[in-house]
This record gives C-alpha cells, structure tokens and sequence, in this order.
C-alpha cells in the first residue's frame, strides 16, 4: 500500500475509534467516575456526549460550508477583471482582521447577531473567512504571469484558465487556508454554549462552573480529539489532491 | 609554503574525493585549481584552512601542519574569497571589510583607514561606497568588496574559490585584469579554483588539473596547452588551446627583422592572438611591428606563427 | 491621470452606509430583563444627516474631478464629518430615548450602527488610496470618531453605565489581562528561542520539535485549560513548595550537567530541554507568585502571606490549585510556543549558506557568526514571531477568567450571564483595539529592528545607485 493509503486507513481508523469513543456513554461514566471519586456527578447528564458531539459536527460543518463558498468565491471573485478594484479592501480586510483574536470576535459579534446557533454560525464564519479568502487570493496570484499569458496564447478561455492552470497551482494554498479555518471553527465553537448554543464545549463550560474536573475532561478529550483528526483529515486531503506538492 | 601531503578525502559511503594528492604551492605563487566539476577541486581547497578535514594524509602551511594550529587563528592568517561573495547584508561595505579586524581589536580608526585604503585599491572609492549595503551593489562590486575583506586582515595566504565565476564576461576580465595586478604588489601565495581554461591559462603562474580524484598535470600554463600530459588534460583544456597559448605572449615573441614590404602596424606589447587577428584581417599579408615609441623594430606574418612555438618561452613565465 | 473614473470602493462603503439606515439603529430596553426594542436612525433627532453626509461622499467617489487637490482635501473632510456624525448620532439617539426613562433602561448600538462603522472603515480605506490630502482619511476619520465619546457625549449609552459602575476594576482587569499574555510570552521567549535554535542547527531535530509545537497549537484552547487543570489541581494538593523547587532545580542542575558534558550530542540536548524545562518551572512560580501580587494590589482579595514563603508551605499558597492563573499561563505559553519556534527556525534558516561559510573561512567562532551574522538576520522573522505570540495570547487570555485566572474576559463572561450586550462589549472591545495596538507596536519594533541593509528600499536604492555608476568606469 502507498504512503498516503496507510495514512488514509489510519485516519479512518482514527474516526472509527473516536466515534466508538464518544458513543461509549457507559464507559465515561465508570472511568471518571473512578478517577474522580468524590465528584457526584461524573458524565454530563442532560445530553450524551454522542449528541453533544454531532451538535459540535454540525455547528463546523455548516459554518465551514459557508465559509469555502463565500471564502473562495471572494477570492476568485477578486482576482478576476470584475471585481480587480475590490482586491485591496479584501486583502487589507483579511490582513487587519486577523490581528483580532477570534473568541473576542465571537462576543463582539454577540450583541450584533444575537444568541443562539445563529448567531454563533454568524459569529464563526465570519471569523473564519479570513484565512480562507486570503489563502484563496495568494494562491490564485501565485500563478506566474508568463504561464498565464502563455495559456492566453494557447487559445484557452478565461473559464479555461481558471479551472486548468489557476485552480490546480492554487489549490494547496486554498486547502491550507481551509485546514487553518476547520482546526479554528472547530476550536472556538467550543465556546458556543457561552452564546447559547451546543456542542462539546457544554461539559466544558458547565464543569467549569461547578469546579468538576470530570465534566471538563468529558468535553476537552473529545474536541481536542476533533480537533487533531480534523487537521489530519485536511492533510490527508492535501496530499491525495496535490500529490505535486513536496 | 602551501603543501599537501599524500592527501585522501572520503565522504561518507562514497569512493574517495581526493586519492594521495600531493602538491606545493611555492611562497608568492598564484597556483590555480582546475578539473571538471566534482574533480575534489573545491573540497582540496577547503583542506587548507580547515573548512574540510582530511580522512588521510596532512596539509602543511608555513611548514606547519594545520592539524596542529588553533583553527580561527589558522583562518584570520588565511584570506577567503568564494563565488557566493558572502558578505553580510546587514553591514555596510566598509563594516563588512572591517568585520576581522573588529573582532580581533584592532583599533577603530586604524581599521578604518586599513578599509578605505582596500576599498580604494579595489577600484571602490570609499567616499562612494564605504557606507552603503551589499544589496546596493553590483556584482561585481560585491566581489571587489569580497576581495577586500579577505585582505583587511593582511593574511599571507588567499584560497579563492571561483570568485568571478557568477560575473558577466566585462566585468569578470576587469576583475581579473585588477586582480593580476593587486597579485604583483602584495605578493600574496593564492589557491585559486575555477573550472573555467582561459581564466587559468590567464592568471595562473602554475595549473593543477584535478581529475578522478588524482593530479592529472601539474605544471606552467604553457606546458598544459602545448604538451598535455594525457588525453584528458588535452580534452578538457580544449581544441583551441595552441590559440590559448597565443594570449600568453606578445608580438616581441613572434617578431622577425623589419621588413620594407611590410603594410599596417602592431604594437610590439600586442598580445600574439591580437596580432594574429589584425595579420588575418589584413589578408595575410605581412605588417610592421612598432615599439611604443612609435620606432619600426621587426615585421610580422602568418608563417611566423607556425612551427615557432616550440623554442619560445612564454613572456612574463616565472623560471623562464 | 487628469480624468478619475468613480471610486468603486469609495461608493461600496456609501451604499452600505446608506443601507445600514434600513437596519435599528440602537436599541432600547427598559431594563436589563425585558427584551429590546429596535429604533431607526431616520426616526431620530437629526438623523437625517447621515444620510446627506453619505451621499455627498457618493457623489464625489462618482464624479471624475476628484484627482484635484482640493478635492482630495474635500474628501478628508466630508469623511471626517461622517466619522462623527456616525459616532455623535449614536451617542445623541442614547441621549434622545434616555430623556424619557428611568436610570435602569439601556440604549445599546444595534445592527445599523455596526454596518456603518463597517461603511466607514471601507470608505476610510477607498480614500486613503487617493492622492494628496486624502491620505490621511483615516486618521483623521478615527480622530474624528473617537472625540465624540472622549468629549462625554456617549454618557448615556449602555456601554457608559456599565463602565460606570466597573470603573474600578477595569483597568486593573486591563492590566491582569496584559500580565498574563506577557508572562506567558517571556515564558514562551525562554523556551521557544532554543528550541528554534536547536531546530534550525540539527537538520533531524527539526521535524519532531516543530511538529509537536505544530500539534500543541491545534487542540482547542478551552480543551487545553481544561486538560491542564488536573495536573495543577493535583500539583496543588499534594504538592509543597520545597518540593516543587527541589525537582525543577535538580532537573536544571542535572540538565545543564548533561549539556556541559555531551555538548552537540543527543544527550546533551536532551539535558539542555531538561535544564530549559526546570527553568520554566521556576520562572512560572516567579510569573504566578508576579500576578497574584498584582491582583492582591489591585482587586484586594487574598495577599501574597509570608508563611508560603516557607519550603513546606503547599503549592496552592502560591496560586496553584486546580483553577487559577496556573493553568492559564501554562496553557498560553504552550500556545504561545508554536510561532516563536517556527519564527526562530525560519529566520535562522533564511541565512545564506554561503555567508556562514565565508564567516568561518574567515575565522569567526560559531558564537561569533551567531552574534555577528544570524541573530541580525534572523531578528526581524522572530519579531515577527513575536508579534503573533503576543496576539495569539492576548487573544486566548479572554477565556481564562473560565477558569478563575483574571483579565478582561471577566467582563464578558458576567455579561452573557446575566444577559447584558453592553458588559460583553465593554470586555471584547477593547481586547481587540489593545490586540492591533500591541501588534501594531511589536511590528513597528520589528522594523526598527530590522537592520537597514536588509530593508526592501535599501535595494529598491541600490539599483538606482548602480545604474548611475557603471562597473567598467571604475575599474581602470
């Protein structure tokens, strides 16, 4: 088997036993309740953590549709004749707001767009759209000037040259932006309860309060879990679509 | 004295570098490098000042084995010169020559008058050029300045490795024509690498063509171009070499008595392939050959450059 | 260029400050439990302004007579007024609805008010990009804007109460927040700057240290909080300070004995990062017993006490315990790490090859090499790794009042819980505006560090200085 199929068997054995891990209600409550004896209630009780975990899925994975559909669109949009003049507001635009720490633009957004799973899919793709639409717009302008007027010359399409030369030299940048974007929804969703939703951070928040050090590690386990398989995922990903890339 | 004593040089897991080279480079003498690329030329350089240590053998400087000397103090009383130039580009042209001297304590205002007088022999007029960065530079500049610094600190000893080879053809014969000139007046003993035939037919007072590892021909360019030890010091010093050799000397070398018939002029100071060239534009017809001082002393024509070589010794041969 | 074409981004920002006047304006709740209730600008005293302000600044993005300098000037201008009439209109429609209620109710900025400061931004940066006068819009704008509550004339917005009734924990929460996310970053410098070093001088190290500094920064910040707790909890309890002192001096003993003794090799490595690790316990000890001293100072609470100072004095008298500033500054160097290291290594790797090895044909030591030529090089990468450290904890720090530490998060935290938009804001706001105030500051640093050689003028200079004096002249 090549390189990259063991590591993709790997990674699929990862999600395996990370799914088993969080649909394994009984076993959390036996382990903790033996690490932390004195703690009366040692697994988070009005969800399970299967369903706090798919609450924590959907959260990342409708804010991260979001953010490649608009993220790339902008970036695509921008680079080409039709939107040329926005390019420095986009760049100065993803530049600046990088410098604000996501969870501060998670309350900042707060009052703007209010609580609840609206508000915080809001208040994460708009965080998240930076390094996606900057990635997308240094990709796209990575492509050499000669090798675009030497598709020019070859009688390719505007539509032509998007998809056969500047998509593909493109494309392990934009898949870097969106791995950054994925480890950081899936990181900051964790503070989503805060703003009145689900998802693993809910153990976490909630055992913060009650100083229950059982409830914090039934919620940390899981999304720092998440967290690393998502990465892994993306970089599979990058080596499967662009084998060219050293 | 630069001396190399039955030297061997193996890189892990390969055959060898260098096998048993051994090679002195007399006090004064520029002796240059040559050989294809991978001949060991570089790394047999690299042994002088401890850059590189040999798997066998020793390498003897001032008839001490280098082994033996504390290596920085080896280095400071070695100047280095290599194509990349090196210089540091957050210093400026004049700090960058005074970086030795700095860090020895040399006083300030004597290094500096020590970089002025370097950069000024150099053909860098420190007034223009003192305070500016490498990156403002030509490359040619750049390796001026290269030059310097590896003099500041007065070493008896150079190892250039392919200084001019990054430079453009105008500027590198500038260079060169400087450098032979700066070699007569410091009189510095020179390890001089490069892989190119006409810039060590040029500068070298002796050529050591490295090649499978051995010394393939050691000897004055001369002998290189007219009596190749083998076919492959006749290979590589190339088919046009007899031309080669006509750059070694002068119209004085070639000169036969005045003769009447003779039409248009050389100088006597031409170098031969010169005048040949202005004998076969001329149609082969013979020509004066005039001192500077403007007196007809011989005549010239195409015959004379045949057959002749053989009993003349090139100008300016050290021992000739 | 004598004829302008329309200003696309210029009219983008009027269009969406016009648009934000279909949005709420501010909105009204009687009290802090009742639900709010959303006004428009144009119902508002004098809120038609905005409107006019935002369309003059239209119609001179769309004329093509703006290339003039007068007009550059006009623009600055207009746009100026626009700042303060977006930031005066919020502050007098708190004042307007405030007429009539009671001391309890809170006027907060909604939805408009948000997309306008949005249309400002992208105007400000439209005309920034004009010629002449112009281009200091943005200053002027941001002048412009921040003198309206500076001036006292956003008294009555939600925002100001709140303030007003904190007022005396804010800046020493301010400052909490500051210490923490310095600590950790000198904490980090500690660390990371050797590592970065080792990474950047053994080709096979390099991979293992960047990637577990790689792997450390993508578990989730809260999860690490929460995945270190134990460890200080049971640290806390079991632990004494005599201990505590006792393992981390005799790893830094031991490590630095290793060091001296196999140099380069792998041991001697490995006792570096033990010396280096034994360090970092103590100067945690010295950052954690450094904070609590400050927040003793500033919010009363428990005092540093002379007894911890005794060897069997527990842990927890010097704050660490399960939830605290322990776990916080750990977790936020462990993030902090991760930039400075890659910053390190790249920056000791950007330096030529070539230059070390004229360096040591000259006969400069490995230390002096370092001193002379890599740490200069290197120094504007890692300032620049510094940077993103700074921010990246200053950023995290928001959640450590979670678990007990201090610092603006504070704020935020007993605003979601009791349902107050304007405390949330008075902690998020300005964790953002001191985050691109110390990046703008470090980077500033970072340029001045930068030594001029290495500065892209300097070779944008130094091709016309070439052109001007060509090779062959000055050769002969």
């Amino acid at each position: 088997m090549s390189r990259l199929g063991v590591q993709a068997a790997l990674l699929a054995a990862g999600w395996a036993a990370f799914f088993w891990l969080v649909s394994a209600q009984e076993l959390w409550a036996r382990v903790m309740g033996a690490l932390f004896p004195q703690v009366s209630t040692p697994v988070y009780e009005r969800n399970t953590l299967w369903e706090l975990t798919w609450q924590h899925l959907g959260l990342t994975g409708v804010t991260m549709t979001l953010v490649v559909l608009i993220g790339v669109g902008l970036g695509v949009w921008t680079t080409r004749a039709q939107g040329h003049a926005f390019l420095p507001l986009v760049n100065n635009l993803t530049t600046v707001g990088q410098t604000f720490p996501p969870i501060a633009v998670l309350f900042l957004a707060l009052p703007l767009v209010g609580f609840g799973a609206t508000g915080a899919v809001a208040a994460l793709t708009l965080y998240a759209l930076l390094p996606v639409t900057r990635s997308t717009v240094l990709g796209l302008q990575s492509v050499d000037r000669p090798v675009l007027d030497a598709a020019r010359g070859l009688g390719l399409s505007a539509a032509q040259r998007l998809w056969r030369l500047e998509v593909p030299v493109a494309l392990p940048a934009v898949l870097a932006g969106i791995r950054t974007a994925l480890v950081l929804t899936i990181a900051t969703a964790t503070l989503a309860p805060m703003v009145g939703t689900g998802g693993l951070g809910v153990p976490i928040i909630a055992g913060l309060g009650a100083d229950n050090l059982a409830l914090i590690l039934q919620g940390a386990i899981p999304v720092a879990l998440l967290a690393l398989l998502g990465d892994l995922t993306m970089r599979t990903l990058e080596r499967w679509l662009t084998p060219w890339v050293p | 004295m630069i001396e190399f004593r039955e030297v061997t040089k193996q890189f892990a897991g390969g055959p060898p570098v260098l096998n048993g080279i051994t090679l002195a480079v007399p006090d004064g003498e520029l002796v240059v490098l040559i050989g294809p690329s991978g001949s060991g030329k570089s790394t047999l350089m690299r042994l002088v000042n401890r850059l590189i240590e040999p798997t066998s053998g020793s390498v003897w400087v001032d008839g001490r084995n280098v082994a033996d000397v504390n290596v920085v103090e080896l280095r400071r009383n070695i100047g280095y010169v290599i194509q990349s130039v090196g210089l540091f580009p957050h210093l400026t042209v004049a700090q960058n020559v005074e970086l030795v001297p700095s860090i020895t304590g040399v006083p300030a205002a004597q290094r500096r008058r020590r970089a002025e007088d370097l950069l000024h022999l150099m053909g860098l007029e420190p007034a223009a050029y003192a305070e500016r960065y490498p990156r403002q530079l030509s490359g040619g500049q750049q390796q001026r300045v290269g030059i310097a610094r590896a003099l500041a600190a007065d070493p008896a000893y150079l190892l250039m490795d392919e200084p001019f080879s990054a430079l453009d053809p105008i500027t590198r014969e500038a260079l060169q024509e400087q450098f032979l000139q700066l070699k007569r007046e410091l009189g510095q003993t020179i390890l001089f690498v490069t892989h190119d035939v006409e810039e060590a037919v040029r500068l070298g007072d002796h050529i050591c063509l490295l090649g499978d590892g051995v010394i393939q021909q050691f000897g004055p360019p001369d002998e290189l171009l007219h009596r190749p030890a083998n076919d492959f010091v006749a290979s590589f010093m190339g088919d046009s070499r007899e031309l080669l050799r006509l750059g070694l000397r002068t119209a004085a070398d070639y000169m036969r008595p005045p003769d009447p018939a003779a039409r248009g002029q050389v100088g006597l100071d031409w170098p031969a392939d010169r005048a040949l060239s202005a004998l076969l534009g001329a149609g082969g017809a013979a020509m004066q050959v005039v001192a500077p001082s403007g007196e007809v002393v011989g005549s010239l024509r195409l015959s004379d450059f045949a057959g002749s070589s053989q009993a003349q010794q090139p100008a300016g041969e050290p021992g000739a | 260029m004598s004829r302008a074409r329309p200003d696309p981004i210029v009219l983008l920002g009027a269009a969406l400050g016009l648009a934000a006047l279909a949005l709420p304006w501010v909105n009204f709740r009687e009290n802090r439990l009742v639900l709010g209730e959303g006004f428009p600008l144009l119902g508002l005293p004098a809120g038609w302004l905005l409107p006019a302000l935002w369309l003059a600044l239209g119609a001179l993005a769309w004329s093509s007579w703006r290339s003039d300098a007068r007009t550059a000037w006009l623009g600055a201008v207009l746009f100026a007024v626009t700042c303060a009439g977006v930031s005066g209109l919020l502050g007098g429609a708190a004042s307007s609805l405030m007429l009539e209620a009671t001391p309890l109710a809170r006027v907060s900025p909604a939805g408009g008010f948000w997309l306008s400061v949005l249309a400002l931004y992208v105007a400000g940066f439209g005309l920034s990009r004009w010629p002449g006068a112009a281009r200091w819009s943005g200053l002027l704008g941001l002048l412009a804007f921040a003198a309206v509550p500076l001036l006292g004339w956003w008294q009555d917005l939600g925002l100001a109460q709140e303030y007003a009734n904190i007022a005396g924990t804010f800046w020493p929460q301010l400052g909490l927040h500051l210490a923490l996310s310095l600590t950790a970053l000198l904490l980090a410098l500690i660390l990371g700057l050797p590592l970065g070093l080792a990474a950047a001088r053994h080709e096979r190290l390099s991979g293992t240290v960047l990637g577990v500094a790689g792997f450390l920064q993508t578990v989730p910040s809260v999860a690490l909080f929460g995945l270190v707790l134990p460890v200080f909890s049971a640290l806390g309890r079991d632990a004494t300070l005599g201990s505590y002192v006792g393992w981390a001096g005799g790893a830094l003993l031991l490590g630095t004995a290793l060091w001296r003794l196999f140099g380069q090799k792998i041991a001697g490595l490995l006792g570096g990062l033990l010396a280096l690790l034994g360090v970092q316990a103590l100067l945690l000890l010295g950052g954690l017993a450094l904070i609590g001293m400050l927040e003793g100072v500033w919010l009363g609470g428990r005092s540093f006490s002379p007894e911890a100072l005794s060897l069997s004095a527990p842990l927890s008298a010097w704050g660490i315990r399960g939830i605290g500033a322990a776990p916080a500054l750990l977790a936020l160097t462990i993030y902090a790490l991760l930039p400075v290291v890659t910053n390190t290594f790249v920056g000791l790797r950007s330096v030529p090859p070539a230059l070390t090895d004229a360096a040591r044909g000259l006969g400069m030591t490995g230390g002096q090499i370092l001193r002379r030529a890599e740490w200069p090089i290197a120094l504007p990468f890692i300032m620049e790794g510094i940077r993103a450290a700074l921010v990246l904890t200053f950023g995290i720090a928001t959640i450590a009042p979670l678990i007990g530490a201090g610092g603006l998060g504070f704020f935020i935290q007993r605003g979601v819980e009791g349902n107050v938009p304007d405390l949330v804001l008075l902690g998020a706001l300005p964790i953002v505006l001191v985050a691109l105030l110390l990046s703008g500051l470090v980077g500033w640093l970072g340029q001045r560090l930068t030594p001029p050689g290495l500065r892209p003028e300097a070779a944008a200079q130094g091709a016309e200085l070439t052109e001007a004096s060509p090779e062959v002249r000055s050769v002969s």
